[in-house]
């Protein structure tokens, strides 16, 4: 591997095995999965229910350990980090955005954003100029004072977006994004991301169900049962 | 932080509350605790601080008045009047008495002394003229507003009627009260004559306090003789020793309860936000950065409840003096500026002891 394929190559899955329980109550969450993730895509998991979508995405992030098989995540074996390492890596190098969102109620809009980039050692100030400049391009800086609740979920996702991206992050794990949102906030969010990864040259993975965002994507895995089915390239290559 | 803190309690309005409002009533119990212990502790020794003595001389082995009996004859305040270096010699005999005024039984801890000298009489007056005669009694002033008793009333010693002359400041002792009466009129209720508990000494000027209290040592058999200091640290430690320890665990216990107390809602407040503190660990927020928000809900609590208690204690030792007069409280800066250490001492325990609780919340429990 050379020494740029290295620098694009952020998470690589070696034959990674997931089980769940024991005995009669054993579930091969992950079996054998290989596949390697670069920046400058995104990639979309997609899966029927219980097909292991969810855990794929948490080995990636790092939050579950394989039962078998290599994790790759930045150049190193994931069992390598130490819960600081991988703290530290969730607050420079990793951004998340949810199905429901997550923002915290208690914090305004412009508050959700900033929280994430102090914690990536951006300034209070900083952060607040950053955070404003993209909740601005967002179309959101009207609701900068506001909390969450008062949001509609077009405007909440938009805000869990912007936290995500808000560190300029190398890798982006998005669980159903946009599951709880109409097809218009849904192709906003979307195309944000697409946006993101193309333009910034970052790696966005999204698990989703959501057919619509295959015209995103720059490649789609297939998962079935804990497997890849398939490995296809999206409509989102052509561009 | 300090906003998401603030936030976070004024979710609950009736639960931050209840919370400030308990932790308030714990830290006045602290403060009223403190304030009471300095009463007692100043008050039970006020007489004997005021006493105009250079020497206290009592029974061998009798080291205090407060919590032993001595018994010594008058006789020999007559031998010690010739001492070359004494100015004057004073008997005094205490005695616990009952009293009775209006139908209302109480008791008294009657002082007998010898007016002519006055040495042992009331150290302050504060209505009224002292004893003279056999008949007449100065009163606490706690004692008197307790039994709503002024100068000129009578007021029952055992079978005797006397008359109250005098009212005096500076002699109540808590759990009792002093009185003061002729040493004569003392020695007949007991049914000795000759009998005092010690003699108050004074020397002439210039006569050193420890020399002459050797050679009383020496020439009066069955005597234990201390200066002035000596004898004001032995009842101070007297009354400590009996007083002090439940004092402490009083306070301890709520301290404790305090502790454990604010702990658990912390602990409740942990995982009412577990989802936010998901998040926060997603976010990649240091474990100090969650603690730091436990912390700061504890001490935020703590802040809250001091303002409350420091502005309800007042007004409360106000109305509990008027009630009970013989209750007697002394605050100081230095005892709140005690409770408040303490309470945010117990705070930051609290806030540890909860904390423990965000290492059980799991990011993909909560979030994926």
């Amino acid at each position: 591997m050379n020494e740029q394929e290295n620098m694009c190559t952020l998470v690589v899955l070696s034959g990674v095995t997931k089980v769940f329980g024991a005995g009669e109550q054993r579930v091969n969450a992950l079996d054998h999965i290989s596949l390697t993730v670069r920046s400058g895509e995104l990639l979309l998991v997609m899966g029927p229910s219980g097909s292991g979508k969810t855990t794929l995405l948490s080995m990636m992030a790092g939050l579950a350990k394989p039962t078998e098989g290599i994790i790759r995540l930045f150049g190193r074996d994931v069992v390598s980090f130490s819960p600081r390492e991988l703290q530290q890596l969730r607050a420079r190098r990793m951004g998340f955005i949810f199905q429901t969102f997550l923002l915290i109620d208690a914090l305004t809009v412009l508050e959700n954003v900033t929280l994430a980039m102090r914690f990536a050692g951006h300034g209070r100030r900083e952060a607040s100029r950053l955070g404003m400049d993209l909740l601005a391009r967002l179309g959101m800086e009207t609701r900068a004072r506001h909390f969450p609740p008062a949001l509609s979920q077009g405007e909440k996702q938009r805000v869990a977006a912007a936290r995500a991206m808000a560190r300029d992050t190398e890798l982006i794990l998005a669980d159903e994004p946009t599951g709880s949102l109409d097809s218009q906030q849904g192709f906003l969010i979307i195309r944000l991301l697409s946006d993101h990864a193309r333009i910034e040259n970052r790696c966005v993975v999204v698990v989703s169900h959501d057919q619509r965002l295959a015209d995103f994507a720059d490649r789609i895995v297939h998962l079935e049962d804990g497997r890849i089915r398939s490995i296809e390239n999206g409509q989102g290559s052509d561009r | 932080m300090e906003k998401y803190t603030w936030r976070i309690l004024r979710g609950q309005p009736l639960r931050l509350a209840l919370t400030v409002g308990g932790v308030a009533l714990c830290l006045m119990l602290m403060f009223f605790l403190l304030a009471v212990y300095r009463g007692v502790a100043e008050g039970s020794v006020e007489y004997i601080r005021s006493c105009p003595a250079d020497l206290w001389v009592l029974q061998h082995n009798s080291t205090n008045i407060l919590r032993g009996s001595s018994m010594i004859s008058t006789p020999q305040a007559t031998a010690l009047r010739e001492f070359a270096g004494i100015a004057q010699v004073g008997s005094v005999l205490f005695v616990l008495s009952a009293s009775g005024v209006r139908g209302r039984d109480g008791t008294l801890f009657l002082t007998g002394f010898e007016p002519e000298t006055g040495l042992g009489g009331p150290p302050r007056l504060v209505a009224g003229v002292s004893v003279q005669r056999d008949d007449e009694i100065v009163l606490d002033s706690c004692y008197a507003a307790k039994y709503d008793i002024h100068v000129g009333d009578r007021i029952w010693i055992q079978d005797w009627k006397l008359k109250v002359v005098g009212v005096s400041s500076g002699t109540n002792a808590f759990v009792i009260q002093y009185a003061f009466v002729t040493l004569n009129f003392a020695q007949r209720l007991v049914g000795i004559s000759e009998l005092a508990t010690c003699f108050i000494i004074r020397l002439r000027d210039g006569i050193s306090a420890p020399v002459m209290a050797r050679r009383i040592r020496m020439d009066v058999p069955g005597v234990d003789v201390y200066d002035w200091e000596t004898f004001l640290t032995n009842n101070i430690a007297e009354m400590e020793s009996g007083f002090l320890p439940l004092l402490y665990t009083v306070a301890a216990i709520g301290v404790v309860v305090l502790t454990i107390i604010l702990s658990l809602l912390l602990g409740v407040n942990i995982l009412e936000r577990r989802r936010d503190f998901a998040v926060l660990k997603i976010l990649g927020a240091p474990a100090a950065f969650q603690k730091r928000l436990v912390i700061a809900q504890a001490l935020l609590i703590t802040l809250a409840a001091c303002a409350v208690a420091l502005l309800a204690y007042f007004p409360m030792v106000w109305m509990v003096e008027r009630l009970a007069p013989e209750v007697s409280t002394r605050s100081s800066i230095l005892q709140i500026g005690t409770v408040v250490l303490v309470a945010g001492v117990m705070s930051l325990v609290a806030a540890l002891m909860a904390t423990r609780r965000l290492r059980r919340i799991y990011i993909l429990e909560v979030c994926l």
